[in-house]
This record gives structure tokens, sequence and C-alpha cells, in this order.
């Protein structure tokens, strides 16, 4: 049986390579119906459909990725699939690990380029920012999206707006210290004239994830037009 | 000798891997999306075996299972399952449905031949 180290010799691998080549795009846009379900659920904005729908992605993402050799994602999409398969919400600490695991999903999968999925040894590990605040300014929606999963993963503060005028305005209204991200959403949604009456679970006394402070994640979601331009 | 293999899975990925994979091995690979083609396939075609995955769209694996075990056609077609429900009262459950083994998912492309042939009982 051959290994991966000697896979350019073995015509299997080499297909497995062009199936990867020619599906990555495909596989790698699946986590963004993952992350736009985690970031509205940090919201406290997730839907039924959108909460099936990530969830049934996850686990297809679960069983390809683990076929191109990407053992790691397919061990996030697992455990992502699991989270939001759950009868009851995840609270809001759980979420932050699910954004993280969504952040080293996309990671991984996005991490092929220099040796191929297949040659793919340890997983990357996520390195904790610390405490940064971060301004997206006339910012892609999906770049935003990711973003604002990433900055969720890191217990970072993040605002996006669409153009100067939304960032100052989102700036202005956004507190910089304290309050939950129930709090900080519902001061984006303030600022954007939205409803408010949807708000994220607190965190649960005590759970803390991966060492942080729960409650720092405060994330200014895209206008609704934008978060459907897909 | 050429083995003909059904593989049942939603995901096109691992369809084109597993008929990469295993064609390499020298079996013949045909697929399906659902459970619906899946039993109009093996009742056309007769495979030597079935690889079945659990979650489908539409009807799934077990009840998959079920009506090829129903059809005098199918039903003595060895079927396994793959599946990420692979721990030991998952297999327990599914092998009473009547499956002869249980790949466990994601499969590697290192050793799915070797699986699969273990599995049915083939040498490889």
């Amino acid at each position: 049986m051959s290994t991966p180290a000697d896979g350019e010799a073995d015509p299997a691998l080499a297909a497995i390579r062009a199936i990867w080549a020619d599906r990555r795009d495909e596989v790698i846009a699946r986590v963004d119906v993952i992350e736009e379900a985690i970031t509205n659920a940090l919201m406290g904005d997730l839907g039924d459909d959108l909460r099936s729908r990530a969830a049934h992605e996850a686990h297809r993402l679960a069983g390809s990725a683990g076929t191109f050799g990407f053992e790691t994602a397919s061990a996030y999409a697992r455990e992502i699939e699991l989270g939001l398969k759950a009868v009851v919400m995840p609270a809001t600490d759980e979420l932050q690990r699910l954004a993280e695991l969504v952040v080293g999903l996309r990671h991984d999968l996005e991490s092929d380029q220099e040796s191929g999925p297949l040659a793919k040894a340890s997983p990357t590990p996520l390195v904790p920012n610390g405490h940064v605040d971060i301004l997206g300014v006339a910012i892609d929606p999906r770049r935003g999206r990711r973003l604002a999963t990433e900055t969720a993963a890191r217990g970072l503060v993040a605002v996006f707006a669409v153009d100067a005028e939304d960032a100052h305005q989102a700036l202005s209204s956004t507190p910089r210290a304290g309050g939950d991200g129930g709090e900080v959403a519902g001061h984006a949604r303030a600022c954007r004239g939205e409803s408010t009456h949807h708000r994220p679970r607190r965190t649960r006394s005590g759970g803390q994830s991966r060492g942080r402070a729960p409650g720092r994640t405060r994330i200014a979601r895209l206008p609704e037009h934008d978060r459907r331009d897909r | 000798m050429t083995r003909r293999i059904l593989v049942v899975d939603d995901s096109i990925l691992v369809r084109e891997v597993a008929r990469a994979v295993l064609g390499a091995s020298g079996w013949t690979i045909d697929v399906a999306a659902g459970g619906e083609e899946a039993t109009g396939l093996a009742a056309a075609q007769a495979p030597d075996a079935i690889l079945l995955d659990v979650e489908l769209d539409g009807i799934d694996g077990p009840e998959t299972l079920r009506r090829l075990r129903a059809d005098e056609r199918t039903r003595d077609i060895p079927v396994a399952f793959l599946t990420a429900r692979d721990g030991d009262e998952d297999r327990r459950e599914l092998e009473a449905l009547g499956a002869v083994g249980v790949i466990a998912k994601p499969v590697s492309p290192v050793t799915f031949a070797s699986h699969v042939a273990a599995t049915f009982g083939w040498a490889v």
C-alpha cells in the first residue's frame, strides 16, 4: 500500500490531487455557510434553517475533508456539526469555541497550496492575539463574515462598516470596554435601525473558553443587504 | 477477479474519490447519490458489494438497506455502511440492520481499498 510520501507515483493519489484541485473552491465555499451560522448565533440571530444547513455542510465537510487528508479540518468540522445539532443552542462561550473551530477549519483547508492535501502533516495551531480592536471599512461582505468569525474566535473587538460614515457612526456608538456580546450587538443593531429583540445568550457562569474572559467578543455586523450578497 | 462495487454517498467528492481509489484497485465502481438511485442501480447491475453512506438526502442509509433486503434481486448483496458514526454501539446498530460491516468516515485514500477488501472478505 502506498503512502502520501510516494503519492506522485501512485495513480490513485494523483487522481485524488486532481479531484481536490478541481473541487477545492467548492469545498471551501461550504465553510461560508458555517461561518454565517456561527456569526449569526453569536449575534443571537441564528434561524433553524441556516442552523440545519450549516450542520449539514459541517457533516459533509467532515467526510470530504478527511477523505482528502485534511484530518484536522475533518475533526473540526465534526465538532462543529455536533455543536450545531445540539438540542439546546450552545451558550456564548461554546459558540466562541465553535467560531475557533471554523477559523481552524478554513485555515487547514486553505493551507494546502505548498505541499498538497495528502501531504499535510500537523495542524497549525490558532494563536490568540490578545486585545486588538479591528475596524473594517468598505469591506467585502464575505470577508466581513470571515473576519467576524475570526475575531469572535479570538475574543477581539471588531466593527465592520460599508463606508467611512457608517464606520464613524459605529465607532461612536460602540462601547470599547465592558458589556457582553449581546449589549454590543444591541448597539450595532441600534446604529443600523435594526430590531433588537434577538439577543445572544449570556455566557454561562464560570464557563470560559480557552482562557478568554467570556463576553469580550463584540461584533458589529454587516447590513442585511450585504449579508445576503453571497 | 473483477469486482463491481456500488458506492452510495451524497457527497460528490466521496463518490469521485471512491471511483478513483477503488477503481485503481481494479474494481469497477458505480456511484449513486441517494437511496432511490442506489436501489435502482443495485437491482439493474447486481454489484458484488455496496458501500452505503448512513446520512443521505431523501431516504437514508438504513432505509435504503431495508429496501435492498426487501427486494429479492438485491437482498443477498453484501452491504457495508460508510459513516462517521463508528462507535461500538453505532456499529452494532448498523450491523443489526444486516450490514456486513462499517467503514469509518472520513475514509483515507491510502487505506480505503484495503478496508473495503477486508470488510467484504476479499483478497487484495
